[in-house]
């Protein structure tokens, strides 16, 4: 296998090109790599852009590119800790590539820098693997392609034309084959090996501890926690509660789920139809996934427990996608005593006069059921506020909560409304979740975002089992009626002066963002959220159940696909040159016939010269023949009539 | 590695019986058809087939899909990219075009046509011959580029170009295709010209001798430079402004016959007395004189110009000497 090849070559606007490739793939690294790092790498590649700049400026000397490697080295290393992992590779790797192009000068070093500007592409993609993001990856790698083919012409024949139309044409031929191998390249379940800790991004959304204020926080989100596809009609926005995880345990101030109940089995009596859909949860890296109260049926990956909560194995780090089915009317079974116990745990010291408030509603009113709905009046008639921004509370949350600031968001609501109920002898706990949604219409689906994260409370009734009670709705109904951006998106709408405009505006722009989300969608449905899973689930549907037949498929694609791409490129360029070749032909062999026969080097005009030399009485038509001969041949436009003259013409020629 | 397409092209022409449709039809054009082309990953392809190996391993690893789309899409341009390399050297037609004479010492140059007769642009097609060096050419509105090749010329006599071979590795230098065939085409190489030396005085009387007569002689005109020609006749000013280098001629007063025998200086060998004849034929042809040339197996008769200067020359190139 030769290395050196004569054909490939480097040139200065070759260097220039592939610079600026390279900072196309470095530049959103900039937003996340430390800053000296980022610095460095920009610094080396301003350094070999000087260099081209200047025919007289050198590379730098060997023994300067070991000291600085090794000064980036160790750069690095302090940086991170180590030199593996995400994030450390990353910035390996971009230093290593800036560094490289301090001593590129080989064509087997232009190509090495490509090839590695392929691989920093690729971990553009690490991420986030949105719409954007995928375009601008293909992006810098249609570069990086331009600037390997530019490599591979003629230096004389270089242009940002010509490197720019081979380029789009492999691309552009390249999809379906692209395609191909996207849908049946057969997927292994990864990870092959046990990834770093940093291998995917931070958790989001709803964690399995709540204290007031963490929901707030999230309240700022405009983070998507999970799609919903209704199969039949969308559930109404009041029944529309997500449940996550369920919490027990409390200290007065934080809650948590506590240990996990391990007797007893699930029960329920369902009343009613379930309702059928399919949730795409976006990775939250946590081991549980939301349904609708409550879960009819449990997706594969998952198991219920007690709590009817959804629970994985491992934690939900990819795009996930499965179909449920709930019960919004239902009633459960039996509390057993260790239940009973969890649900009616009260912190020792703190928070003494809502216990007080709740024991005093326990004597004076006796049943459970007069109990809750006094309470929620009780929310409903004393000045509370709804708000997204609680003030600050300190050792005694609850108390003070009711009784000084009576500013909060849902989780002071539940939490406060739990403790009163368990003060009052009536078995309680804290559901945390998601609430509501928005429908997007065009799409036709449910989009539910870290700003709709809730906790309401469950109690315990004799009759009914656990019955859903969120005191929130006593305070501010519109919360739960209309959902979340509604509610807080009306303050803005009223400071606006110019209502029909802003009406307008509002309509538009909502439509324009419902369009954009249903595309992201489906790009989370079918390209990152293609897994084996998916793929065999899809491949089964065209009868391809085995690894094997797949492969078999995918190669008789791809083989079919490249020989209808040469069968077509040879079919068009041949047809109307053959035309015109074969009554030039004609042409020539009349004169053959009189003893004129022309050379295999010689050209039409040299032969047209000679013949008119031989037959000056031929010689206008010998002219006019081939000068239209050249014309068709040479130019690049032609036309159908053009052909027929010259037919004509040869045709009426007569010795 | 290294080994393998020779290997390969061997087993395939075992199989397919390649070997005799290649090129050994003394043809003078041959257009490369699909038998006649092979397609093999460069040492680079075998370099991007590593990095996809790690893409795909990678976007395994962190189940990341836009990773496979990259992986998937880099693959595929290189599988489209095989067409590309292959369409780029097919239905070429290559043909014999003009070998001049040089002398030895210098290049031998031959001249070749590549054509096409459809619309396709051949990119950075290379042609190649055993010890030529490459040449590289596109052929775009032109249907047909001019290929030289040269060869440095070591011994006299006709130089064969034997086994060319047509290669192209674009669009991305991961795929080679490539094409060899041989075609009648030979440049004679005169005998390299000894350094200037007067030549014997021939029997018919008269001298060829140059030197003395150079400064005092009427210059008539130019005739384009060749090896041999004296440095004080080159036309250096005119050089500075033009690529052809051009030698002044001077009309000799004394203009005579000379016979250059092969003979005249039995002392030298064979070699020496061919460059030595070499030397006084150009030298007078250069002044103008009439001169014949007597070997052993031909005799040419007294003439002047240049058919007469490639005449002698060429018996000169071409003479064996009678074995004892």
């Amino acid at each position: 296998m030769k290395r050196d090849l004569a054909h490939i070559t480097t040139s200065r606007t070759t260097t220039l090109w592939l610079l600026a490739a390279l900072l196309l793939a470095f530049a959103p690294h900039t937003l996340r790599l430390p800053l000296t790092i980022s610095a460095l790498c920009l610094l080396f590649g301003l350094w070999r852009f000087s260099i081209e700049r200047r025919p007289a400026a050198k590379l730098p000397r060997r023994i300067v590119r070991t000291m600085i490697l090794c000064a980036t080295l160790v750069i690095v290393y302090l940086h991170y800790g180590t030199l593996l992992g995400r994030e450390a590779g990353i910035a390996l790797l971009a230093t290593m590539l800036a560094l490289k192009l301090l001593e590129m000068r080989t064509v087997r070093d232009y190509i090495v820098v490509i090839l590695l500007g392929y691989f920093l592409a690729v971990t553009l993609v690490l991420y986030s693997q949105t719409l954007p993001i995928a375009a601008y990856m293909i992006l810098v790698a249609f570069m990086l392609t331009a600037t390997l083919i530019d490599l591979n012409l003629q230096q004389e024949k270089r242009s940002v034309q010509t490197r720019l139309q081979v380029t789009g044409k492999l691309f552009v031929q390249a999809v379906p084959i692209m395609l191909i191998l996207f849908f049946l390249f057969p997927r292994i379940p990864g990870p092959l090996w046990s990834l770093p800790d940093d291998a995917h991004s931070g958790t989001t959304g709803i964690s399995d501890e709540m204290s007031m204020g963490s929901i707030s926080n999230l309240s700022q989100s405009n983070r998507i926690a999970f799609r919903v596809a209704f199969d039949e009609q969308i559930i109404d926005n009041t029944l529309s509660y997500w449940r996550g995880p369920v919490l027990w345990q409390t200290d007065g101030k934080n809650w948590r789920a506590g240990p996990a109940a391990t007797s007893g089995a699930l029960s329920y009596r369902p009343k009613g139809e379930p309702v059928h859909y399919t949730v795409t949860l976006e990775p939250h890296n946590r081991k549980w996934l939301y349904g609708l109260d409550i879960p009819a049926t449990v997706p594969p990956q998952a198991t219920i427990n007690r709590d009817f909560q959804l629970i994985t194995q491992s934690k939900v780090k990819e795009l996930t996608r499965y179909e449920m089915s709930s019960y919004s009317e239902y009633e459960t079974g039996p509390l057993t005593s260790d239940e009973r116990q969890r649900a009616l745990q009260l912190p020792t010291s703190r928070n003494s006069r809502a216990v007080a408030l709740g024991q005093q509603w326990q004597q004076r009113l006796q049943e459970p059921e007069k109990i809750i709905s006094h309470a929620l009046q009780y929310f409903n008639q004393q000045p509370f506020v709804y708000t997204l921004k609680p003030p600050r509370l300190g050792d005694n949350p609850v108390d003070e909560f009711l009784f000084n600031t009576q500013q909060g968001f849902c989780e002071h609501y539940a939490a406060s409304f739990t403790i009163l109920m368990r003060a009052a002898g009536i078995p309680a706990r804290i559901v945390t979740g998601y609430q509501g949604g928005d429908f997007n219409p065009i799409g036709n689906y449910l989009i539910v975002r870290q700003r709709d994260a809730h906790a309401w409370t469950e109690v315990w009734l004799a009759r009914q089992g656990w019955v859903r009670v969120d005191p929130t709705a006593a305070v501010a109904p519109e919360r739960i009626e209309q959902g979340a951006e509604t509610l807080f998106s009306e303050r803005f709408n009223r400071q606006s002066t110019l209502q029909f405009d802003s009406m307008f505006l509002t309509t538009g722009w909502l439509r324009l963002r419902y369009g954009w989300d249903t595309l992201n969608n489906s790009w989370n449905q079918w390209v990152i959220g293609y897994d084996t899973l998916k793929q065999s689930q899809l491949l089964s549907r065209f009868g391809i159940d085995s690894i094997k037949q797949m492969a078999i498929i995918m190669v008789i694609a791809i083989i079919s696909v490249l020989t209808i791409l040469q069968l077509l490129a040879m079919r068009r360029s041949r047809k109307k040159q053959d035309l015109i070749s074969s009554t030039y032909q004609h042409f020539c062999q009349k004169f053959a016939a009189i003893g004129i026969q022309r050379q295999p080097h010689e050209g039409p005009i040299d032969f047209s010269q000679r013949i008119i030399a031989a037959r000056p009485d031929l010689a206008p038509q010998v002219l006019q023949i081939s000068d239209l001969y050249i014309a068709l041949k040479y130019r690049p436009r032609h036309t159908q009539q053009q052909i027929k003259q010259l037919q004509q013409q040869v045709r009426r020629l007569k010795l | 590695m290294k080994y393998l397409p020779p290997l390969i092209e061997q087993i395939t022409s075992r199989l397919f019986n390649i070997e005799r449709r290649r090129g050994n039809s003394r043809s003078e054009s041959i257009v490369l058809t699909r038998r006649r082309i092979y397609i093999l990953p460069t040492y680079y392809g075998l370099l991007f087939a590593m990095l996809l190996m790690l893409l795909l391993v990678g976007s395994t690893n962190y189940n990341n899909s836009l990773g496979f789309v990259l992986t998937f899409l880099l693959a595929s341009i290189a599988l489209v990219s095989i067409i590309h390399t292959y369409r780029n050297l097919l239905n070429l037609r290559i043909e014999v075009g003009k070998a001049g004479a040089v002398f030895c010492g210098s290049d031998a140059t031959f001249q070749l046509q590549l054509k096409k007769t459809d619309k396709q642009v051949r990119y950075n097609i290379c042609v190649r011959a055993k010890g030529t060096s490459p040449f590289i050419t596109t052929i775009d509105d032109n249907t047909i580029a001019t290929v030289k090749l040269t060869r440095p010329a070591t011994q006299r006599g006709w130089q064969p170009l034997e086994q060319i071979t047509i290669d192209s590795v674009f669009p991305l230098g991961f795929f080679r295709a490539w094409s060899h065939c041989t075609l009648p085409i030979s440049c004679l190489v005169y005998p390299q010209p000894a350094p200037p030396s007067p030549p014997p005085t021939s029997r018919s009387g008269g001298t060829g001798n140059s030197s003395t007569l150079s400064g005092t002689d009427d210059f008539i005109g130019f005739r384009s430079y060749q090896p041999g020609d004296s440095p004080r006749h080159v036309n250096w000013k005119g050089a500075a402004h033009s690529d052809e280098l051009l030698t002044k001629r001077f009309a000799d007063h004394e203009s005579s016959e000379n016979w250059f025998e092969w003979d005249a200086r039995p002392d030298l060998d064979t070699e020496a007395r061919l460059s030595l004849l070499c030397r006084w034929v150009i030298d007078a042809e250069q002044h103008g004189n009439r001169y014949g040339l007597r070997m052993p197996d031909s005799t040419i008769p007294l003439g002047q110009g240049s058919d007469q200067q490639h005449r002698c020359l060429k018996a000169l190139a071409l003479f064996e000497p009678i074995s004892t």
